[in-house]
């Protein structure tokens, strides 16, 4: 397996600007709002990586750039040798992202959807067929395949966007909350269906409040608080500092004094 | 540029609008409805005018020529309306070399009919032809028109000309010229409306839009297919209601065919479209600027007004000197209004819509601007 990272976020920052509106809101004088400050971390083929952080902490943000919805305004994010920015569209097709911030177009069925996004990543009919008929299988579309997005339920979707966001086979996998509003069924099948990603030397980010999630599939977790790092290790040590739970409240309660 | 991901968002768009009912009833009943309206209310019209009852105290005038005095024509008449228990009509006579100033005052309606009457015959007592004008702008002249066609009928050995000197077709076509492009424009506007603010601000209010951000299309792409299938749409819809209210409002001018070369019902074609293009374009750029649905209603909806008195504008201050045509929109009601009143000059036609066009091309870019923008389109 090849030991070069396959991401590397170096120095990342983001800032929000704000409008005379949301400072009073937010009751501040800065013109500026940090969400992230420089936030560094490399991840390797084969690995999932946590991110953990308190509401607001800035994971979503940082996910957002890792995909190239947004650009960062410090540091550099590379994938596979290649620069991440907003612009380039190559190296987006290398990516899957999914976010609850993202939603389907409840006027289409899954089928379409699935359809359609495929042909902005490029496929071809059959390839996008053959994506289908798998990812369909496996997080149980199947049965509602033609039915209209907007009449499924919570965890119907989420399971379409799952399936959606993997139709690229993508070399970079970012989920934020993957498993919110899942049932035990389906969170188990996509637990499952990460730990076979693993396995092909897909390399992960998943953010996520669920620290049993972490435990049961993370190489490696880092902690966020108020959008610089305040922790980074590997489950091992984790493991043997008493286990995840333990380690975050720790780490908060010491940045917090 | 990708142009098969582009065509994908295309195919994407007219699938979206061309199987949603209410998107299919938002886009084309507007047309129908007119069309539909103008059809009752031509009929309405129609009744109104036919059964417009005369005041029976009024008493008509005729003016008949001299060769037609005593020849039946006056005791007819007299017994016709004390029979019908209305006012003794006043007849007057005339000979027949003053029949165009007596034709004048048919015109300014102080007489009701004029009628022409030509003997032959041994005692010159057998009608040859009869010659009768009358002015349908006014009710009355229309009404005496049939009752004296209906006197006339019993010498049957003539035939009878009928001139009407009312000016009717050339007013048919001034009002159409003043309200066809009205409607046309209010109508497009319509479509654009429906269409731009659910395409646009919609899919970025629902989050749909982030999903198709993250995929390899570049923002450009994006806005490219949008704007064609938004295009085409506007384009396919515009056209509808548009031909819809081309033939229906003379319907309620009176059933006049509009006097249209195929010339210009083409020229008629291209300002439109060039119009739409505007507009689709405008409503595009701030559809996308809008947050949600709603904002980009609400700034567009009042648009609706200011186009429909910009509509009426070129049919009150003239707006035919050259300098106009680099005005969108307001050319381009201008070039309507002229091709209606069939007075047109080319070179006025070939600015406006160009200038259309060159503004449409200045939307297009900023609109490319705003889909780049990830403040605008992540928020
Ligand atoms: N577009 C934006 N404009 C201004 N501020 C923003 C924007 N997006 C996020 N923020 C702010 O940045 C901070 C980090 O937000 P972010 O969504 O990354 O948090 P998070 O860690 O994902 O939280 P959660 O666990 O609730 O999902 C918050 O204070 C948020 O209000
Ligand atoms: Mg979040």
């Amino acid at each position: 397996m090849n030991r070069d990272p396959i991401l590397i976020a170096s120095h990342l920052g983001k800032r929000f600007p704000l409008s005379r509106k949301q400072q009073k809101e937010r009751r501040t004088e800065s013109k500026y709002l940090e969400a992230v400050r420089d936030l560094s971390f490399e991840l390797y083929q084969g690995e999932i990586f946590a991110l953990l952080g308190p509401n607001g902490a800035g994971k979503t943000t940082t996910l957002r750039m890792l995909s190239g919805l947004i650009s960062p305004s410090e540091g550099e994010i590379t994938l596979l040798g290649e620069k991440i920015t907003r612009k380039t569209d190559s190296v987006r097709s290398h990516i899957g992202f999914l976010t609850s911030e993202l939603k389907l177009n409840n006027f289409f069925t899954p089928d379409y959807t699935f359809t359609f996004m495929g042909r902005l990543y490029g496929l071809n009919d059959e390839t996008i067929n053959n994506r289908k008929e798998e990812l369909f299988n496996l997080f149980g579309v199947k049965d509602f395949a033609f039915t209209k997005i907007g009449e499924l339920s919570t965890g119907m979707k989420q399971k379409v966007s799952l399936a959606v966001s993997l139709i690229n086979n993508p070399d970079l996998i970012i989920f934020d909350e993957p498993t919110n509003g899942l049932d035990i069924l389906a969170s188990k099948a996509v637990e499952n269906y990460l730990l076979k990603l693993k396995e092909d030397g897909k390399a992960i980010i998943i953010s996520t409040h669920i620290f049993s999630l972490v435990e049961k599939l993370a190489d490696k977790a880092l902690i966020i608080l108020n959008g610089a790092k305040a922790y980074e290790d590997s489950m091992a040590n984790i493991e043997k500092e008493g286990g995840i739970e333990k380690v975050f409240f720790s780490v908060y309660q010491e940045e917090k004094a | 540029m990708n142009f098969k991901r582009v065509f994908a968002v295309f195919r994407k768009e007219m699938r979206r609008f061309l199987t949603d009912i209410r998107m299919l009833s938002a886009l084309f009943l507007p047309g129908i409805i007119i069309f539909a309206f103008y059809m009752i209310l031509g009929d309405v019209i129609d009744n109104l005018a036919t059964s417009t009852t005369v005041d029976p105290t009024y008493s008509y005038k005729i003016a008949i020529n001299e060769d037609g005095k005593d020849k039946g024509l006056e005791n007819a008449l007299l017994g016709y309306f004390a029979l019908t228990e209305q006012a003794d009509p006043e007849i007057t006579y005339y000979p027949d070399a003053q029949l165009d100033e007596v034709n004048e005052q048919l015109k300014d309606q102080s007489l009701d009919v004029v009628v022409q009457l030509t003997f032959q015959g041994d005692d010159n007592n057998t009608l040859k032809d009869a010659k009768v004008f009358y002015n349908s702008s006014k009710a009355e002249s229309e009404n005496l028109y049939s009752i004296i066609i209906v006197a006339l009928d019993s010498y049957k050995t003539y035939t009878v000309e009928s001139t009407n000197l009312g000016e009717t077709s050339a007013l048919q076509q001034s009002v159409m010229s003043f309200v066809l492009p009205m409607i046309t424009v209010s109508l497009l506007y319509s479509s654009v409306l429906s269409l731009c603010p659910e395409a646009i601000a919609g899919e970025k209010e629902r989050g749909t839009l982030l999903s198709v951000l993250c995929t390899p299309i570049t923002p450009t792409e994006f806005a490219t297919g949008k704007l064609m299938a938004l295009s085409l749409l506007a384009i396919i819809s515009g056209s509808f209601n548009a031909l819809c209210t081309i033939l229906a409002t003379p319907q309620i001018m009176g059933n006049v065919t509009m006097n249209l070369s195929f010339g210009g019902y083409l020229l008629y074609f291209l300002t439109v479209l060039s119009l739409l293009l505007l507009f689709v374009s405008a409503a595009t750029l701030i559809s996308a600027l809008a947050k949600s649905t709603k904002e980009a209603t609400s700034y567009l909806g009042p648009g609706v007004a200011v186009i429909m008195i910009a509509a009426i504008v070129p049919s009150i201050v003239d707006c035919s000197a050259l300098p106009f045509a680099f005005i969108p929109f307001l050319n381009t009601c201008a070039c309507m209004q002229m091709i209606t009143a069939a007075s047109f000059s080319l070179l006025y036609f070939g600015m406006a819509v160009l200038t259309n066009l060159v503004f449409t091309g200045i939307f297009i870019f900023l609109t490319a601007k705003a889909f780049r923008s990830e403040r605008i389109m992540v928020g």
